[in-house]
């Protein structure tokens, strides 16, 4: 924001003692030193031990579903080929087409052809039957004639039985299955090529015990080291929660099959609840149930809404959340474990410059966010700053007229100026053709479109922080400027050493307010740039917006989206209000 | 630029005003525009600055107004944004005296998740909603909005009554209680009856929220017939369509009322907002 003014250019009071970090109850843990370094010995051991178990255990799941992906694959080949020898290549590739990652289906109907010349030189001339091509064509893909070369029948081997499996690396990773056919004396296979599975389940219940065992570790250190509490355990989390990533990543591209079931996710999230409950709340629910009989008079008020909340909140919230973990495609959900949220935070495979990566959106967002509270607190804070002149005539008649933006329906605002920056018919080009500048294409390019939105928003909100001051600058007392301007300081002094510390409480809270509006502020992106140029000035929710009703109904992934927004709104205010609260005290 | 002790001069005072002036008619402009396009003919969007209509006609006004689906769409309006004040207002009421008067175990945690809840980003609740609303049949629906309006109207009208009833002074009911009446007669005689100007106030700033609320209730309905003004406003100068004369008339309409209420009722919005916090 702007310039922001340490405490210590507070006015002659003094601040209340400097008060010390605030320290969370020193909890009474081991205070011998011995103690607390061989209790971080043992949970650092623990921890490896862990960690290593796991990997272990990770391998060996990912190689038995790989196993079970390349079975599955050379049964289905086996048919294919069954079929073709029953009824010829036409009827079962058209029948095969639809099946479940499936690329493409040849059948291989010539022979080796060995060269008339050179009786050694021999070369593999195929006619591939696939949906895309019928008949002779010779066959270019590599990786497929070495398959067949080597598994149906080789070049001059004996025929070997049995279909064969091949997973190719890639890029793209593709899996290869071939079965020999049984033709009358020529090299005939039936080839199916299937896209592997690239991201296995990320092995829920691995990832969730490693985080368990990071809290726990994290409560462990916190009890050793009561004093850095909270540094600690922040630091042991996202420690562990790294070890976890870096755990799952490296298979991440490995092949497995996709996760049927949100079962074990389910036990995990039940797990890692259930012992944050246990760690974090001990005897609350005792607590509870005896505090609701002794309060039950304040529960059978709240009940009403509360209960009203927990339908109309808590169960869409739920849902919500929930519906981050599932993939949403033609009308069917299917579990997709953490996908999304990968999905998202890497970009979803589109580059940093293109709108729909995610970190690009994010910096629009923040951007946005940033200049629109910056302009609204200082267009605010000035107007309130020239209307509190106690000479100036006429204050009530600016001030109803000010707040004018603020009192239209924002979405009807929104629209007015989208027609405003019209190129053709809108006032904007027209009061800039009166300075003989040519008429802008507003929506055309990414600034212009971007600024358009600015100035809209500015517009919308500047009255609010101007209220919001006006009510601040009334509760200072004049005779400190009196006693300022007998110290000869000079006004711009009188401003940033009086005015601004003093308006600082009622700023903070609505600069907090008005970040939140405008991260959140939907309805100007959507009606006035709708994103345009290419969903360059989309912002998250709008993002979020589109992918959930515009982009082929991707629930999962909006709602993905949505999370990740409130999660970064959550922090974002959770360290605002520390701030405050560190602050505050100091001028009242 | 801030003390208030020195004169200033009469060039000062006039460079004051005519910045002012500037800033004003730069900030009135836009909504000038609007009440001038209403009142000109034809569709276009105004090609000079003049705040004077081009052919003075009401024609638009009666266009929107005669719209044979616009007295349904206005009742639409009404039911969704009384509903929602209605549900909001009612339940806030008891929460918001509880949390005012009444220590219990989880007031603070409770209080918090109230302002948590409204800082969701809008499109965290409306997909699930939206899912929900679909299976239950409720898309196209005025109750459904109301459901939905209802979900940011609760914890808002809980978090304004309580900064009220934190006004209100205790001794009342203490000099009530000495007398024997019980704790919801206390309520319901002493504590609502005191508190009627703030319910009001409360009830009419969810009815205008509920009344300029547009995106959830362009997603959630597809059908004219359930359409509320906003959504009807939206319409007029859409992809396909830009009728701006009769969204300038419609813009007026549907503004106007809730501009009164807002200038009425601005002072003690800005009191509940910075005791707590409101969803933009």
């Amino acid at each position: 924001m702007t310039r922001r003014e340490g405490p210590s250019r507070a006015p002659r009071r003094e601040p209340e003692g400097h008060r010390s970090a605030p320290q969370g109850g020193a909890r009474t843990g081991p205070s011998d030193p011995k103690a607390r370094g061989a209790l971080i010995a043992y949970a650092l051991t623990a921890g490896l031990c862990l960690v290593v178990v796991l990997s272990l255990f990770v391998r060996a799941r990912n190689l038995r579903a790989r196993e079970a992906m390349m079975t599955a694959a050379a049964a289905q080949v086996e048919q294919f080929a069954a079929a073709v020898t029953r009824q010829g290549a036409a009827r079962p590739i058209e029948e095969v087409r639809g099946s479940p990652g499936l690329q493409e289906a040849y059948v291989i109907s010539e022979s080796v052809v060995t060269s008339t010349k050179y009786p050694f030189l021999k070369s593999l001339r195929v006619a591939v039957h696939s949906e895309k091509r019928r008949g002779g064509k010779p066959l270019a893909d590599k990786e497929v004639f070495d398959v067949v070369a080597s598994g149906g029948r080789g070049l001059a081997g004996a025929p070997r039985p049995g279909p064969t499996v091949r997973l190719s690396p890639g890029p793209p990773p593709r899996l290869l299955a071939v079965a020999p056919l049984q033709g009358a004396g020529r090299t005939r296979a039936a080839v199916l090529v299937f896209t592997p599975d690239p991201r296995p389940a990320p092995l829920p219940s691995a990832v969730w015990l490693v985080l368990v065992a990071g809290a726990v570790l994290a409560v462990l250190a916190g009890r050793v080291v009561p004093r850095a509490r909270h540094v600690v355990i922040g630091l042991f989390g996202l420690g562990f929660l790294g070890y976890g990533l870096a755990l799952v990543r490296p298979l991440v591209g490995a092949v497995g099959p996709p996760l049927a079931s949100p079962l074990p996710w389910l036990v995990g999230a039940a797990v890692v609840v259930g012992a944050i409950a246990v760690a974090g709340m001990k005897g609350y629910g005792a607590r509870l149930a005896h505090g609701l009989v002794e309060h039950r008079y304040a529960a059978s008020y709240i009940a009403p809404a509360l209960l009203g909340m927990a339908v109309l909140v808590l169960v869409p919230f739920v849902v919500g959340v929930g519906m981050a973990f599932f993939d949403h495609r033609h009308g069917s959900y299917n579990f997709a474990g953490l996908r999304n949220f990968v999905e998202i935070l890497s970009g979803g495979g589109h580059k940093i410059t293109d709108p729909l990566n995610f970190w690009f959106t994010l910096a629009v967002t923040l951007a946005w966010t940033f200049l629109n509270v910056f302009f609204h607190t200082t267009i605010g804070l000035a107007m309130a700053l020239v209307l509190k002149q106690p000479w100036l005539q006429l204050k009530g008649i600016y001030r109803v007229l000010l707040i004018i933006p603020w009192a239209v329906p924002n979405y009807i605002t929104a629209l007015i100026w989208k027609g405003m920056f019209h190129q053709q018919y809108g006032a904007v080009n027209h009061v800039l053709g009166a300075f003989g500048i040519t008429p802008v294409s507003w929506f055309s390019s990414f600034f212009t479109s971007f600024t358009a939105n600015v100035v809209t928003n500015t517009w919308l909100g500047f009255p609010f922080m101007m209220v919001i001051a006006l009510g601040a600058l009334q509760s200072i007392p004049s005779d400190i400027y009196e006693a300022a301007d007998v110290d000869g300081a000079t006004r711009w002094q009188q401003f940033t050493q009086l005015t601004l510390p003093l308006l600082r409480p009622a700023l903070f809270p609505a600069i907090t307010l008005g970040c939140i509006w405008t991260f959140n502020q939907f309805n100007i992106i959507y009606l006035v740039s709708r994103g345009e140029p290419g969903g360059q000035t989309n912002i998250l929710v709008t993002e979020a917006y589109r992918w959930a009703f515009e982009r082929g109904e991707r629930y999962g992934l909006a709602a993905a989206y949505a999370v990740l927004i409130f999660l970064v709104l959550l922090g974002w205010s959770w360290v605002n209000n520390r701030v405050a609260r560190a602050t505050e005290g100091i001028y009242e | 630029m801030s003390g208030g002790t020195r004169r200033p001069t009469l060039a000062a005072k006039a460079l004051t005003h005519a910045f002012l002036i500037l800033f004003t008619v730069a900030t009135v402009f836009p909504v000038v525009m609007v009440v001038k396009k209403s009142l000109s003919a034809g569709q276009e969007f105004a090609l000079t600055l003049s705040p004077v209509p081009e052919q003075p006609t009401l024609q638009h006004f009666k266009d929107v107004v005669g719209h044979q689906l616009f007295a349904r769409q206005l009742l639409n309006s009404l039911i969704a944004s009384v509903g929602t004040t209605i549900v909001g207002v009612f339940l806030a009421c008891t929460a918001a005296y509880a949390f005012s008067r009444f220590r219990f175990p989880g007031h603070r945690g409770f209080l918090l998740v109230f302002l948590v809840v409204q800082m969701f980003p809008g499109s965290l609740l409306m997909i699930p909603l939206y899912v929900l609303m679909d299976k239950l049949g409720l898309l196209d629906q005025v109750l459904g909005l109301v459901l939905v309006y209802s979900t940011t109207a609760i914890p808002f009208c809980v978090w304004m009554l309580k900064g009220y009833f934190d006004t209100i002074p205790k001794e009342l009911e203490e000099a009530a209680r000495i007398d024997g009446a019980s704790r919801f007669r206390i309520f319901y005689g002493i504590v609502l009856p005191l508190s009627r100007p703030a319910i009001a106030v409360t009830a009419l700033f969810s009815f205008m929220t509920a009344w300029n609320e547009f995106i959830l209730a362009s997603t959630f309905t597809s059908k004219e017939r359930a359409y509320t003004l906003p959504v009807v406003l939206q319409h007029y100068v859409g992809e396909h369509t830009t009728e701006w004369g009769h969204f300038a008339a419609g813009a007026i309409l549907v503004s106007i009322p809730v501009m009164v209420l807002f200038y009425i009722l601005q002072k003690h919005l800005v009191a509940g907002l910075t005791a707590g916090s409101v969803k933009g």
